[in-house]
């Protein structure tokens, strides 16, 4: 999309308040059986981009009964090009299943063609601005609806920064019409790993454009030389990252909240128990907002 | 530092191990900037390796889980990956192996990849449904030697001069064709394997040679009187018989024909079940 054309719609709020559990292969047919009461699942794109397959099959048969999310982890909006063939992937999952949302990572993923299969992080600097901005329209465009952005657990920052990650995400949303989608473990670990505050990123972060909010386990690995909190996404949500829902839900009110695990999954209704207790905590600290 | 300079950096980081000179772009407040860098290499090294180890379990069973470690960080810096999605990461695997010296040893192991990498494929690939034999009818005899047979998505084939899947079938810890794919793990006997997924299970069945090759022509969009010459070439190299009719019954009945095509027609014909 050039500088001339229209602004992207802003994403609706019809999800806010909404609970959800990402769709993990091992738990297929336990969903299946026992269709638990959650409003949406997310799924990583990349696992389902053939819509032939049996695991394909599976989700088609649980979106009759459930809203679905694509969260992506693959495009590379910080790449120096945007691949056409993920892309492509995402327009036909997005035209087949009508996702709630539609989200990438505020991250690079590959140089000169090499892939890296993981999210690597991006000075916060105009250039970087810039690029995002391109990369994000351009898959706007493609898909034809606003996407979310999530920023990402961090271990290091760049000394060639010259705003915060807060400016950088804000600054994305107003350029590009995108929404965010807050990750409070990212946040957690990333204000314990950098000496930062998570409360302030709460209080100057774009409330309006928050259309999704994560939650995900965590672990500090100590080392030699130092420690680091690892986002592992591989236990239960620490009270921590609880703190922080509170805080956001005290002062955005409800938002579609997800949960992410992606190792060392524990029986789905465990699970299902996990994101109950964020359903709870969003309807008591979210009172006071929508009076 | 321009972007690109940044990610370049860090590309030649991830993948050479190598963290000198990081605390140039690296705000290294607390933990050393060689620190932070090794965290992000080492996610990505066990990433690598968790994607290999569930696409080849058979590879981890035959080379134990240390030695397929070393394998996989190996395969990690000689492999570029050209695409981003996690599934297709071990897809140069076989053709790693190969050229790995000390697996002239095991000279099987590049094969086994080769089967378990056309299984993972067969899992993922799309269902369609099969036509009947009797779709054929509907072509005049004569029109018969210019068809094309369209063949499931889920069908892979794969050749070695060792019995690769008895090999994988006693790696995988199938009781019942353990001790008798051990005893046959040197033996030097030629396998031609065919892989198609039904419902959700991926199966395997050894073929009479000139019965892959017809397969294997037809999967290449050959003419059907081409893929039989082909066929017919092979037995004749083997001595052994190759007998169209019973091949088209054998296709068709684990609906593995989904669609014939005619250069009478445009497309697909007929395509109905």
């Amino acid at each position: 999309m050039g500088q001339d054309a229209p602004p992207v719609t802003a994403a609706p709020r019809e999800a806010d308040g909404r609970i959800g559990i990402g769709l993990r292969q091992p738990h297929h047919e336990a969903w299946l059986a026992l269709r638990p009461p959650v409003d949406f699942l997310e799924i990583h794109p990349e696992n389902y981009r053939d819509t032939g397959s049996a695991q394909y099959t599976d989700l088609e048969t649980l979106r009759q009964d459930y809203a679905v999310s694509l969260h992506g982890v693959s495009l590379g909006l910080g790449n120096a090009t945007l691949d056409a063939k993920p892309l492509a992937c995402l327009c036909e999952l997005n035209r087949r299943l009508e996702p709630l949302f539609v989200s990438e990572h505020v991250c690079w993923t590959a140089f000169r063609g090499h892939h890296f299969h993981h999210l690597l992080p991006m000075p916060f600097t105009r250039e970087t601005h810039d690029r995002l901005t391109a990369h994000i329209q351009e898959v706007q465009d493609a898909l034809r609806r606003p996407i979310l952005i999530e920023p990402i657990a961090a271990y290091m920052r760049h000394r060639e920064d010259d705003r915060d990650e807060v400016d950088l995400i804000n600054g994305l949303a107003a350029a590009t019409g995108c929404g965010i989608l807050l990750d409070l473990t990212n946040l957690y670990v990333n204000a314990r790993n950098h000496g930062e505050e998570a409360e302030d990123f709460l209080a100057r972060i774009d409330a309006a454009a928050v259309h999704e909010v994560h939650l995900a386990g965590c672990r500090l690995n100590r080392f030699p030389d130092g420690h680091m909190w690892i986002d592992s996404h591989d236990t239960v949500v620490p009270d921590g990252v609880w703190s922080l829902y509170d805080t956001l839900c005290a002062r955005m009110g409800p938002r579609a909240t997800l949960l992410e695990r992606d190792a060392s999954l524990p029986a789905l209704p465990e699970l299902v128990d996990e994101i109950g207790r964020a359903q709870r905590r969003m309807q008591a600290r979210t009172a006071d907002v929508t009076g | 530092m321009s972007l690109a300079s940044c990610q370049k950096a860090w590309a030649e980081a991830l993948s050479a191990g190598q963290f000198d000179g990081a605390d140039a772009w690296i705000d290294s407040d607390g933990l050393p900037s060689h620190r932070r860098l090794w965290i992000y290499h080492n996610q990505l090294r066990i990433t690598w390796r968790e994607a290999l180890e569930t696409t080849y379990p058979a590879i981890v069973s035959l080379t134990g889980s240390r030695y397929f470690r070393r394998i996989a960080r190996d395969y990690g810096r000689w492999h570029k990956a050209p695409g981003g999605n996690l599934q297709d990461y071990g897809a140069a695997l076989p053709a790693y192996l190969a050229q790995r010296p000390e697996i002239s040893l095991y000279p099987y192991l590049p094969d086994v990849a080769r089967l378990e990498w056309a299984r993972s494929e067969s899992v993922t690939a799309a269902e369609e449904p099969g036509i009947r034999l009797d779709a054929l009818a509907a072509f005049d005899a004569s029109a018969w030697p210019d068809l094309r047979l369209r063949l499931a998505a889920s069908l892979r084939l794969v050749a070695s001069p060792y019995p690769v899947a008895r090999i994988w079938a006693a790696a995988s810890g199938d009781a019942q064709h353990k001790e008798a794919a051990r005893a046959g793990l040197q033996r030097r006997e030629a396998a031609a394997i065919v892989l198609y997924r039904q419902r959700r299970a991926v199966v395997m069945e050894t073929l009479p040679p000139s019965v892959w090759r017809w397969l294997l022509a037809l999967t290449q969009d050959r003419r059907l009187a081409d893929a039989v010459a082909l066929a017919c070439e092979t037995a004749a190299a083997l001595q052994s018989p190759f007998d169209l009719q019973d091949a088209l019954a054998w296709a068709f009945a684990r609906k593995l024909v989904t669609g014939i095509k005619s250069p009478a027609h445009e497309g697909l014909h007929p395509t109905h079940p």
